[in-house]
């Protein structure tokens, strides 16, 4: 029998637009580009995979994640493929994955920072695939035992000077943030919320600047 | 601990189907025109997707704490946020999508029995979408605190997703 599913078991597409470039293997040539090609196809199963089989699929990503030399390039590939081609679950099975390897994801978030963060205009709404990248970066990262002081640049980053969607990202992130982190960095994560939910200038920043604090309080 | 009530605060009178949202913020932004709005809201929805459209059918508090658990039962935690954007029978009829029961894939039995197939083309779901932006439709957004008695009541009844279940006695939970 031909396997149909609905999308909450079969998100992934493969006719869609071009995605955002993306750096390329820094493993070298075509082995780098091979092994890439692999941890796409473990990417994919994990979108692919029923709910009951997403942990045996994830732990395969996670060890790829873990054991890469340099796991930049699978990084790239992980956030976008599910940003982009994910379905209703891509991000969240993306925040899982970076949460299960936070320091790495938190290095990876400095660099994509440097190359992404001049391109944020801060009044753009627009939605871009690059918002819903961060958005599961910054949550795994959030949630992750990254040490606090390496999440803090690109956390403060996006929820000052992110896009729209970048910010409201930044917003939940820290709420994670300052549900696992140390009493000293929860207060400066609370302090951020705060400022964000009185100052910023995008209504839907503010509402879930406060959504998050309610819920820090709750 | 008793679970929040929800549903008698959304002022839903009967069953609504959920679509799970990507993130919360997926409504576009209000200062855009409606025509060009629905269309961005039916495509961070929907389209991004060949379909069909996984819905999740449910008419009750009860309904919804059990379909939040099974479905989280993929996540690394039942606690994990969800975000759904509700919508009544009626309005799918009226917008012209097509809806059949189909069996979901999470562990949960009687999460898999509240699942939906929604077949719609991109017209259908613009409009479907401009109708839920007119109404003013909430996204229903459950959060770390609001489960936590949703997942009391999974472990105390041995719900398969919660670990080392050894079979759900909860009523309505028989395998589909």
């Amino acid at each position: 029998m031909t396997k149909t599913c609905p999308d909450t078991r079969t998100a992934y597409r493969d006719a869609r637009p071009s995605r955002p470039a993306r750096r390329a293997s820094t493993t070298g040539g075509r082995g780098g580009a091979v092994e890439l090609a692999l941890f796409r196809r473990l990417v994919r199963d994990l979108i692919l995979a029923p709910h009951g089989g997403r942990e045996a699929a994830r732990a395969k990503v996670v060890g790829y994640l873990t054991a890469a030399r340099d796991p930049d390039p699978a990084f790239g590939e992980l956030l976008f493929e599910c940003a982009d081609r994910g379905g209703p679950d891509g991000l969240d099975l993306a925040t899982d994955v970076v949460a299960r390897v936070g320091p790495a994801a938190a290095r990876y978030a400095r660099r994509l920072l440097t190359t992404d963060g001049p391109k944020w205009k801060p009044a753009d709404r627009r939605r871009r695939v690059t918002d819903n990248v961060w958005y599961a970066l910054l949550r795994g990262m959030g949630q992750s035992a990254a040490e606090p002081v390496d999440q803090l640049v690109p956390l403060l980053s996006a929820a000052f000077g992110g896009t729209v969607g970048i910010r409201e990202a930044a917003a939940h992130a820290l709420g994670d943030f300052a549900d696992r982190g140390r009493t000293d960095f929860r207060l400066a994560a609370r302090s951020v919320l705060e400022q964000m939910a009185k100052t910023d200038a995008a209504a839907t920043v503010r509402e879930s600047a406060a959504e998050v604090l309610h819920g820090l309080e709750g | 601990m008793t679970p929040p009530p929800v549903w008698a605060v959304l002022g839903f009178d009967g069953p609504v189907y959920l679509r799970k949202l990507p993130r919360k913020n997926v409504l576009g932004d209000p200062t855009t025109p409606l025509d060009p709005r629905a269309a961005e809201v039916a495509a961070a929805v929907f389209l991004y997707d060949p379909g069909p459209f996984s819905l999740f059918l449910v008419a009750s508090d009860d309904d919804l704490g059990r379909v939040a658990v099974g479905y989280n039962g993929g996540r690394a935690s039942l606690t994990a946020d969800l975000d759904w954007l509700p919508i009544r029978p009626a309005e799918l009829v009226a917008a012209g999508g097509t809806v059949r029961q189909t069996v979901g894939d999470t562990r949960c039995h009687y999460t898999n029995a509240r699942h939906y197939d929604l077949t719609a083309g991109s017209f259908e779901l613009e409009r479907l979408c401009r109708h839920l932006l007119e109404a003013n439709r909430a996204v229903l957004s459950m959060r770390k605190n609001q489960f936590r008695p949703w997942v009391e009541r999974a472990t105390a009844d041995g719900c398969r997703v919660v670990p080392a279940s050894a079979g759900c006695r909860a009523a309505g939970c028989d395998p589909v």
